[in-house]
């Protein structure tokens, strides 16, 4: 019950607002997600995209890796959506500076898929130009 | 039909012309180019003189008689012993003969004695007579009279060949046939010079070979040559028994026949009349006119004819047929798809043959994984696997090299590599296979060439890819790439994390293996692309059971070439085309010079020809001619390329014949009785059958009294309706026919035609021929004009007959000529 708490405390709770604390919440945070990013990554390519008859297994793999950014980011605006509706609109005070502290690992990841989407999405098309 | 077997020998060109209108009036009226128990020989100096095209295959056999190094054969023969020599022409002046026998009857002469490297030409011309004896004396006839063969022999005493040949070759036939009987000439005379001027060696030739046959007519001279080969011929008989002449130059005010070629027909009408017939009526005349003195041993003829031209007819709507179906295979704008003309669109057959192209090349490249039961893409998964897992000997690298390397047996670079010949065979099959379909589908060769263009393009275009991957066909560069890129790349991060590590190998190995290919194929391909682009001899695929030969531009543009040719958009000078024959006809129709009257049930010929068109086309529903209707079922991509260089022959030669088959079998040109023509125009037959009056030869009136024992006839299809037509000329006034058996001639195969004959004889060519007086003056004063040469001289070249020894003959016949029993030289 304890884990199940934490977990509910990293995801959800943004009352917090030590800095020591935060940072360690990042960290469990972006890991979370890390994992959530790696399983859609993995279910994709074993069993939904596996084959491709136009592309090579290398071009295959990059692209794989652009639909699970997308997946994850869908999977993350619903988790978006349960952020919001657990602790109620009045808590995002958008003038506030602490609030920008309390959400940093949400920032840090829609920040961090998006740098990845468009590392991926430039490394695919390189691969494509380059590869036969 | 008469079954009296004939020969009939044409010599040098005109000999040949007369044939092929024998050929064609043969043709037109029994459907065969020959009777049976008739056969043809043709001898000719001329090596560029072929037998024209005929309806059916040709049954004039050539026998050449070559002039080349004409004066070895002079020395040749000089050297000789036991050969008549006097005749011979100096050596020094030979040489400028030219083509042929160059119009120097003693060149003609020598053409027929001779041997060079190219044969022996008097055996060739004796064997060809013998064959040609051996051929109609196995048929099998009724009577000793008929058993015997008729020979006539045919050409003009204008040029060297048949001024140079014509007795000898009589003696010959004496030789080679003992005993016979019935030996004819029918020479062609020159017409009557409205100048001399440039003509003189025509006249002077004419003029010696009259001179010669009448002096060998002499019942008082034998004829005694030794030729080469101990051949000798020693004969006391005259050459012909009736030598015939005829000229374009008619014995009366009439004017002359405009063409030459008016007078061939002529000739052939002559000869395919006494081929079917007329011989042997004209027979039984000339027995009671020769034994009262009423014909002599020379004689000419007047012949007209009221035709209705039905084959000729034909033969234009065939070839008009024939003209639109190749222009419709050598269109370069427009080809048909689904009866419908449609552009040849470049970008669209590029693009088409760029995925057909790859398909090929994926099918070609996939030939090369398997081979002796091993399938290399099934190993690529066993040995991505061993690779990871590290169960293989030596490093990662050096398996991977030891797979693709072109240093070792037995990998898969040697399979491959081994199977190359196979891939080639596929891509050739395949190309092949495509283009004959295309083209048999399509029946246009610009479209086919536009495709294998565009072939050649989509194989640059992928032997460029492959350039740009680094890829090309020496190995060294190979073992760099496969060294420095290949292999570590194939190493490099393979998504272990994903467990896809076995994956990414065997696709890396794939590509590796791809690009392999490339490297061994890509010459190949390179070859193919050249091939099809510029080379001339088209690669063949190594199959044994199906040999496929690859389509190549050289050949398309040869076979467009061939055509062009057929069409005479092309001039090819050895080629009658269609467009020339069309001419032919069409001149021949216009000619109102010679004595055929062409009648036509709708007025013209033109309106004829369009009318035969028209009903064709209502009858059979085509709108334009179909490439079945000229090969049937046949492959027409076969059609035109297995022809073994005889394209341009084979093509005209079918669409005469097959058209003209498929013109019968509709039934659109119905035959035309032309005795409807003469009841209905009583005033135009007369004047065409008072033609056949006026001998075709200018000759001294009084000559050439009418006899009713000399031949004349009006030779037609029925005998009804023969004297339905003597009765119509009769209430004209015209009286040269009557109606009793000697002036009626039926020959049942004789079809639209009627003619009218009229033989006459009793004349000395050189004293009665018009002209021949100033010919005689001529030829004692031009060889002086000519550089002071003296008559010896000339005679040498001029007649070579009458040089065997005892000079010219003594023009007053009452002196005895020294020496005319022995012409022969004393050796």
């Amino acid at each position: 019950m304890q884990f199940l708490d934490y977990l509910y405390n990293v995801l959800f709770d943004l009352s917090e607002l030590d800095i020591a604390s935060i940072l360690q919440k990042t960290v469990v945070f972006l890991f979370i997600w890390g994992l959530v990013f790696y399983l859609v990554y993995f279910l994709l390519t074993k069993l939904l995209f596996a084959n491709n008859a136009g592309l090579q297994r290398d071009q295959l793999l990059k692209l794989n890796q652009l639909r699970a950014v997308i997946a994850t980011v869908v999977i993350f605006c619903v988790y978006l959506f349960f952020l919001i509706k657990f602790n109620g609109l009045d808590k995002f005070q958008w003038g506030e500076p602490s609030f920008y502290l309390s959400i940093l690992p949400q920032l840090l990841t829609i920040i961090g898929l998006v740098v990845l989407f468009n590392i991926n999405y430039q490394s695919f098309i390189k691969k494509l130009k380059t590869t036969r | 039909m008469n079954t009296k077997p004939t020969i009939i020998i044409g010599i040098g060109s005109s000999g040949l012309y007369v044939l092929e209108q024998l050929q064609s009036f043969c043709y037109e009226n029994i459907g065969a180019n020959k009777p049976q128990g008739v056969e043809y020989l043709y001898i000719e100096t001329n090596k560029e003189n072929v037998p024209n095209l005929t309806a059916l295959p040709n049954e004039i056999k050539r026998v050449y008689v070559s002039l080349a190094e004409m004066a070895t054969m002079v020395r040749e023969m000089k050297g000789r012993n036991n050969v008549t020599t006097s005749w011979l022409p100096p050596e020094e002046h030979v040489l400028d003969a030219g083509m042929g026998a160059g119009g120097i009857p003693s060149c003609g002469r020598l053409a027929l004695w001779g041997r060079n490297n190219e044969g022996d030409n008097l055996t060739n011309v004796i064997n060809a007579i013998k064959y040609a004896y051996s051929k109609v004396s196995n048929l099998n006839v009724s009577g000793n009279d008929n058993s015997q063969p008729t020979v006539f022999v045919t050409g003009s005493l204008t040029g060297g060949t048949g001024t140079g040949v014509f007795l000898d070759i009589a003696y010959l036939i004496r030789d080679a046939i003992h005993d016979i009987k019935e030996l004819f000439a029918l020479l062609l005379l020159p017409p009557k010079p409205t100048s001399f001027q440039g003509n003189e060696i025509i006249y002077a030739n004419t003029f010696g070979a009259l001179n010669a046959i009448q002096y060998f007519n002499d019942p008082d001279v034998s004829f005694n040559v030794r030729l080469p080969n101990e051949y000798q011929l020693k004969y006391a008989n005259p050459p012909y028994e009736l030598t015939q002449f005829i000229s374009q130059s008619y014995n009366s005010t009439l004017p002359d026949i405009h063409t030459l070629s008016g007078l061939y027909r002529i000739a052939g009408l002559y000869l395919f009349l006494n081929v079917i017939g007329l011989r042997g009526k004209r027979m039984e005349r000339l027995v009671d006119a020769r034994g009262n003195w009423q014909i002599g041993k020379y004689s000419t003829f007047g012949l007209s004819a009221i035709q209705y031209p039905k084959s000729q007819i034909k033969e234009i709507v065939s070839l008009e047929f024939g003209t639109e179906l190749l222009n419709k295979w050598i269109d370069p704008k427009n080809y048909v798809q689904g009866g419908q003309s449609t552009p040849i669109n470049r970008g669209i057959i590029t693009n088409t043959i760029k995925e057909v192209f790859t398909s090929f090349l994926n099918d070609a490249l996939a030939i090369l994984n398997a081979a002796g039961g091993r399938n290399i893409v099934n190993e690529l998964r066993v040995e991505a696997t061993r690779i990871n897992k590290g169960d293989h000997t030596g490093t990662k690298e050096q398996y991977l090299n030891k797979l693709f390397s072109s240093s070792q047996f037995g990998n898969w670079y040697d399979t491959v590599r081994n199977n190359i010949t196979l891939a080639q065979d596929h891509m050739i099959r395949s190309i092949s296979t495509f283009i004959i379909q295309e083209f048999n589908r399509y029946e246009n060769l610009q479209y086919v060439r536009t495709e294998l263009d565009a072939f050649a393009e989509a194989m640059q275009e992928c032997i460029n890819y492959w350039k740009t991957l680094g890829v090309t066909s020496q190995s060294a560069q190979w073992e760099d790439m496969l060294g420095n890129k290949q292999i570590p790349w194939m190493l490099k991060k393979r998504f272990g994390f994903l467990m896809e590590q076995d994956n990414v190998l065997e696709d890396r190995m794939k590509n590796t293996l791809d690009l392999m290919k490339f490297h061994l194929f890509g010459k190949i391909v390179n070859d193919i692309k050249n091939n099809i682009k510029t080379g001339e001899i088209p690669f063949v695929s190594t199959d044994q059971r199906e040999r496929h030969e690859l389509p190549i531009i050289y050949r398309i543009d040869a076979i467009i070439r061939e055509i062009q040719v057929v069409l005479g958009a092309v001039e090819d000078k050895r080629f009658k085309s269609l467009e020339k024959r069309k001419l032919e006809i069409s001149a021949d129709m216009d000619d109102t010079t010679v004595p055929i009257l062409r009648i036509f049930p709708s007025g013209n010929y033109r309106r004829e020809v369009e009318q035969s068109m028209a009903r064709y086309r209502q009858k059979t529903g085509q709108i334009s001619p179909l490439k079945e209707n000229l090969i049937g079922n046949e492959d027409l991509w076969k059609y035109l390329t297995v022809a073994d260089g005889r394209l341009k022959q084979k093509l005209y030669h079918d669409i005469i014949i097959k058209f003209g088959a498929k013109l019968d079998e509709v039934g659109c040109i119905e035959d035309y009785d032309v005795s409807n023509y003469v009841e209905r125009n009583p005033q135009e037959a007369v004047k065409i059958a008072g033609r056949s009056n006026f001998s075709l030869l200018p000759i001294r009136q009084k000559t050439l009294e009418s006899n009713r024992n000399i031949p004349r006839s009006v030779i037609g299809s029925e005998k009804e309706v023969i004297g339905r037509v003597i009765r119509k000329l009769k209430d004209e006034n015209f009286h040269e026919f009557d109606e009793n058996p000697d002036h009626i001639h039926e020959i049942k195969e004789l079809k639209n035609i009627m003619v009218f004959f009229i033989e006459k004889g009793n004349f000395e060519p050189v004293e009665d021929i018009t002209y021949m007086e100033v010919v005689k003056r001529l030829d004692e004063e031009y060889p002086k004009r000519k550089g002071g040469k003296t008559q010896e001289y000339w005679d040498l070249f001029r007649n070579p007959y009458l040089n065997q020894g005892n000079g010219r003959p003594k023009e007053n016949k009452d002196e005895p000529t020294p020496n005319t029993t022995n012409t022969e030289t004393q050796q």
